[in-house]
């Protein structure tokens, strides 16, 4: 069994152009671990997201999924080598359908009997997605758009999935349903990122956490350890 | 009746023409944004291509066909690696003023090599002739045209519509930063959408010769207009919402020309003009849904 972290960012600095917006991050993610990153808004956290699938070069540390230096490697190679991605803000594909959305999540997969397989498994977490797979994303309600965000980066059989904000602008029902589908899936041995400003969700299903502000890493320790810390009771779990 | 019926009738290779041209138009407006001023030449320099090998250096008309074909798939992946790919994520006015400056360069240098005259197009024996419904007269090679139109558009079609390939295209036209992390190489789509783009302008190009029996280095210049405006019309990035655009503008313009009275002759090019403004003023994003955010 590889004990290696399939995730590891070391002293990582991530910005746009000249403007560096995070600095000295390091973190990991273990094999099947579920790691949360906490903080408030603006504070770089999707920055960081943005680093690792490649749609940002790091300006400085080092990157390395499953071993490999992917630092400088382009979005695409990146999601190749199984990391699976929910944006911010859902970013489903509104011109397509459901169905469609989905074979563009798949893409990485060259057999039509994984597709076929990852698709019945998809359409047995979000049945809702089942119902409405002939139709137009954009028409989709916040929480099913959520869901095909999810389903979308999910899909291709990730090793890694990196989720920004899965709960924002979502019902408590809902973000609850989100919270346990994510449980399910880390039961297959997916390893999940989680970045999130409503920490309660995450905490409750995370192993390990770090909490971000301004740019770096202010605390980090197991899930339960800040679940039952006073200090970040106070300034993250006020938010529900 | 018999008139407008025979104006209908005779609209369809021009409607074809328009129709392919939108197509192809439209699909690299949708992915990238680009307003394509030079779509016109990848046209005309297929038409060129052909000419060359059917009058230049007298080989069958098949030859002729692919060299059209062959033809403007170079000069249209020559135009993106030179003109369009160095400005990559650049803005859509810089993309356009780019390749307007590929259109003049282009044009310029083949009417210097070959002048602006007229060159016969030769259209082959099986071609030429007419079928006679009634009163109406149906040219042989507009059936011609309008079948492998029919055919082609259905193959278009069914690529963007069902194919991983098409998936990725459309799913780019929407969110290509997205797509690529989704694991969709989007260099790799941009250059088979301009292949398929260009393509479809070396089938133009064959059209045009086969209808007017002939070809010119300013060719490109009229149709592009009706290209960009059918896109618009159809809704941008969408082939289907092209086709029937490029149709509907092809028989308009055909119509709008046929009951035009000759003292007003002059006001021909301005049918095309009245359809673009009305889009705007009434559906700006076009009669079918655009594959852009």
């Amino acid at each position: 069994m590889n004990s290696d972290p399939l995730l590891q960012l070391i002293s990582l600095a991530s910005g746009y152009g000249k403007k560096i917006i995070v600095r000295d991050i390091s973190l990991h993610v273990g094999r099947g671990e579920i790691v949360t990153l906490l903080g408030s808004n603006g504070v770089g956290k999707s920055t960081i997201l943005r680093t690792i699938t490649g749609q940002i070069r790091p300006q400085s540390g080092r990157l390395r999924y499953i071993g490999r230096d992917i630092s400088g490697l382009p979005p695409h190679q990146i999601a190749s080598m199984g990391v699976g991605y929910s944006p911010e803000g859902r970013r489903i594909f509104g011109n397509l359908t459901v169905y469609e959305n989905l074979v563009v999540g798949a893409y990485r997969l060259t057999s039509k009997q994984s597709f076929q397989d990852n698709l019945n498994w998809m359409y047995t977490l979000f049945p809702r997605l089942k119902e409405r797979n002939a139709q137009e994303a954009e028409t989709l309600s916040g929480g099913e758009q959520q869901m095909l965000a999810i389903a979308r980066a999910l899909i291709s059989r990730p090793h890694l999935l990196l989720l920004d904000e899965p709960s924002l602008g979502l019902a408590p029902v809902v973000v609850q349903r989100i919270a346990e589908t994510l449980l399910q899936i880390n039961q297959t041995g997916v390893s999940i990122f989680l970045v999130e400003q409503n920490a309660n969700m995450a905490l409750e299903i995370s192993h390990y956490a770090l909490v971000l502000d301004n740019g770096r890493i202010v605390h980090e320790g197991s899930a339960k350890q800040l679940l039952e810390d006073p200090q970040i009771a106070d300034i993250y779990l006020g938010f529900d | 009746m018999n008139y407008l019926l025979q104006q209908l009738i005779n609209s369809l290779g021009w409607g074809s023409l328009n129709a392919m041209m939108a197509a192809g138009y439209t699909l690299t407006f949708g992915i990238i944004g680009l307003v394509n001023f030079a779509h016109g030449e990848v046209m005309m320099v297929g038409a060129m291509a052909a000419f060359l090998t059917l009058v230049i250096w007298e080989l069958p008309f098949w030859v002729g066909c692919l060299a059209a074909v062959v033809g403007s798939i170079g000069i249209g992946l020559f135009i993106e690696r030179i003109a369009f790919r160095p400005l990559r994520g650049a803005g859509m006015i810089t993309l356009f003023i780019t390749s307007l400056a590929a259109s003049f360069g282009i044009r310029t240098l083949f009417i210097m090599l070959f002048t602006d005259k007229l060159k016969q197009f030769p259209v082959p024996k099986y071609l030429k002739g007419v079928i006679l419904i009634g009163d109406l007269i149906l040219f042989k090679k507009t059936i011609i045209i309008l079948l492998i139109t029919v055919v082609i558009g259905a193959l278009l079609l069914y690529f963007v519509k069902y194919t991983k390939t098409g998936a990725a295209m459309r799913a780019m036209s929407y969110d290509p930063e997205i797509a690529a992390t989704m694991g969709v190489n989007t260099e790799k789509v941009i250059v088979i959408t301009f292949i398929v783009s260009s393509f479809l302008a070396g089938v133009a190009a064959l059209f045009w010769g086969i209808k007017f029996g002939s070809a010119q280095c300013s060719m490109g210049v009229l149709l592009v207009v009706n290209a960009f405006i059918a896109s618009v019309l159809g809704g941008i990035g969408n082939v289907f919402g092209a086709i029937i655009a490029g149709f509907i503008l092809g028989v308009g313009e055909t119509l709008f020309v046929a009951y035009l009275p000759d003292s007003l002759v002059g006001l021909r090019p301005l049918f095309v003009w009245i359809v673009f403004f009305a889009i705007l003023i009434f559906r700006p994003s076009g009669l079918f849904r655009p594959n852009i955010r």
